[in-house]
């Protein structure tokens, strides 16, 4: 009781600090990646303007990746957070994107190719190299690292009348599904937006299984767990950083909102929903005490934080432009 | 007969209409319904309004004017969102919204609301493509051609018209407005979604990233693509397309309307429309490979049920007529 009493309390009086790299921009075409200081709202621009898209931090939280538009080309640009410094991977295909930084750092693991044709591409920082992980299987969509060795995706399955995509596990040498009774039932659905647990053996991902799209969790002993479990669509679940919550958005009410979920009481809890505006994009600060997402109740899309129980939400841009996609800073060494 | 009716009853409504939008063709006051986005509806409906600041409206046709009823909320942005009611026993026609003295209008939207007296279970409806080639000195050789393309459009039995972008030859304000005023020698209703070419211009042309349109038992949802990814996974497009999908999902067709399917084409939205609720059917530009692929194909998109209906560059006049009736979607014959 008294430790629930001090967090609120905690939680309440502190203010939240940090960097959030975003993007913003007159309009959609000319989106640059920028980096606000949550304390002082001082914001730096270091993307390149065109269609800079999904920033994600090293986890050293010094450099940042994200896809960049180059012509008829998505590539993926490198910066340093204070955009001083900055590089073009060198890609063999045209298209690339969802770039994730591997926990050491040291790589890059991104979609290369459109759709069907998409390989898993792992880009050494150090030695400037691009290789193709998860042997010859195209179709491999949305790469996340589960640790040094091994990557999370979603591969496109061809059936005979339609097209379903199922999850895998990469390495360098070739993949392999989830088996299919780890799943929630058997049958071919679309699963999305898988996000391996930052400290468990635990799988978050969306399906559309059961005729709707849900939030469902992987467990080793519990299995699969529909933690959203709602008519309306819910979808894009995120991890807190400690492993607790589940972030995400839904339109359970109406308007497409951010919600939080306990994964082991399924408790559904409103941190930002409104029949003024949608609410989405959903970025939890390192401490997850705070979280960063996109309102355009305001008439524009704009940043907001706000903490775990949706006492305190504080405006973070209000420059009347295009602002999306928050990233917070992890906790790092160096400023 | 009726299709006669119609072409007359536009021509009375809008010729002592004073021109639309702004001097070089913005929206202006009125922003929603418009000529390339109008309202649907019947005597005795309602439908939307959007604004940028509350004034009396009325919808003027070959009869005169006929003051609306409309009711209104403010949006969070300052702009005004209003449900206007048709008066019972209005004519069925083409209709201009007019707003402020009637004697003395602010502004008019011409061709804005078009009020039915029954929506057929059959019927045609025209799609043109890529009606602007974007050729140096097409400018005015390709609005002839689009012009001619209309007038074959309304001779067809066509009642809809889906125009799915490049619309402009080089995205410029002024290819717009041509392109808007050629538009308007169309007596049909028309609707347009622009191709990345016309952006980021097109904004202040047309101004919605997507909507929805019902015409009688069916629904059509009507989306941009003013990015190089249609549709990216970021922005705010997204909830709206989830939205209006579940919206429309008791539709008898749900028809998606766009300037290209591509396998580029953010997934969250191939997700909305393609597997968590399949569209029916997908009007686009080009098809599958972009706008070089053969035009006559039609093809579905990879995720499951969804057809693809592909319309040729409008180069030439050709356009795709498509009859929807209560057994298929399919090519008018």
């Amino acid at each position: 009781m008294v430790h629930a009493i001090v967090a609120i309390f905690v939680c309440l009086s502190a203010h939240p600090d940090g960097r959030i790299a975003f993007v913003s921009g007159p309009n959609r075409t000319e989106q640059s990646v920028c980096v606000v200081d949550v304390a002082t709202g001082e914001t730096v621009r270091v993307g390149a303007g065109q269609r800079d898209s999904a920033p994600t931090w090293s986890p050293d939280g010094q450099w940042i990746a994200f896809e960049s538009g180059s012509g008829a080309s998505q590539i993926i640009r490198v910066v340093r957070a204070d955009g001083t410094e900055g590089r073009v991977l060198a890609h063999t295909q045209s298209w690339n994107a969802s770039p994730r930084w591997s926990p050491d750092g040291t790589r890059l693991v991104y979609s290369s190719g459109p759709m069907s044709e998409s390989k898993i591409a792992v880009y050494d920082m150090k030695g400037d190299v691009e290789t193709m992980w998860g042997g010859d299987r195209a179709g491999l969509l949305r790469p996340v690292w589960v640790n040094n060795d091994t990557v999370v995706a979603l591969a496109v399955k061809r059936l005979a009348s339609a097209t379903a995509t199922e999850i895998v596990l990469a390495g360098p040498d070739g993949l392999s599904p989830l088996p299919e009774n780890a799943m929630p039932s058997k049958g071919e659905y679309a699963a999305w937006f898988a996000e391996p647990h930052p400290k468990a053996f635990s799988l978050l991902f969306e399906t559309n299984d059961g005729g709707d799209r849900e939030i469902y969790v992987i467990a080793l002993k519990r299995g699969a767990l529909n933690i959203s479990n709602h008519r309306a669509a819910d979808w894009a679940p995120r991890w807190s950083p400690d492993g607790r919550w589940v972030a995400f958005e839904s339109f359970r009410d109406g308007r497409r909102g951010v919600y939080r979920v306990n994964p082991d009481t399924v408790l559904v809890q409103p941190l930002a929903v409104s029949q003024d505006g949608d609410h989405w994009a959903p970025a939890w600060s390192p401490n997850s005490q705070w979280i960063a997402f996109v309102s355009d109740r305001s008439g524009t899309p704009e940043l907001y934080v706000t903490d775990l129980h949706a006492k305190q939400t504080i405006p973070i841009t209000a420059n009347g432009q295009f602002n999306d996609m928050p990233a917070w800073r992890p906790r790092g060494k160096g400023k | 007969m009726k299709r006669a009716g119609w072409v007359m009853l536009a021509v009375f409504a809008f010729a002592d209409v004073a021109a639309a939008r702004t001097a070089d063709g913005r929206l202006d006051m009125l922003i929603a319904p418009h000529n390339a986005a109008p309202a649907l509806t019947s005597p005795g409906g309602v439908f939307e309004i959007v604004a940028t600041k509350q004034e009396p409206l009325c919808l003027v046709g070959p009869l005169g004017a006929t003051p609306l009823d409309v009711t209104w909320k403010r949006m969070p942005d300052g702009r005004m969102r209003g449900q206007g009611s048709v008066p019972p026993g209005t004519p069925p026609g083409a209709y201009a919204l007019q707003s402020g003295d009637p004697q003395v209008p602010s502004d008019v939207n011409v061709r804005a609301v078009y009020v039915f007296d029954s929506f057929p279970e059959t019927y045609v409806l025209a799609h043109i493509g890529d009606a602007a080639p974007a050729s140096s000195n097409a400018g005015k050789a390709s609005l002839d051609g689009l012009r001619q393309t209309l007038t074959a459009v309304q001779a067809s039995g066509a009642v809809l018209v889906f125009i799915t972008g490049n619309v402009s030859t080089d995205g410029s304000s002024t290819s717009l407005a041509r392109f808007l005023e050629t538009l308007d020698t169309c007596a049909l209703p028309t609707f347009v979604a622009p191709g990345e070419r016309d952006y980021p211009a097109a904004a202040a042309y047309f101004r919605r990233d997507a909507y929805a349109v019902r015409f009688g038992q069916d629904g059509f949802l009507v989306f941009d693509t003013a990015d190089y990814p249609p549709a990216p996974d970021m922005g705010g497009q997204n909830g709206d397309i989830e939205r209006l999908r579940r919206a429309l999902k008791p539709c008898r067709w749900s028809i998606g309307v766009t300037f290209r399917y591509v396998l580029t084409m953010g997934m969250r939205t191939q997700l909305a429309l393609f597997v968590d609720a399949p569209l029916d059917g997908l009007l686009a530009t080009g098809n599958l490979a972009g706008p070089d692929a053969p035009p006559e194909s039609m093809r579905r998109v990879p995720w499951g049920s969804t057809l693809l209906l592909t319309a040729p560059s409008a180069e030439n006049g050709r356009f795709r007529l498509i009859q929807a009736s209560p057994v298929a979607l399919r090519s008018a014959p």
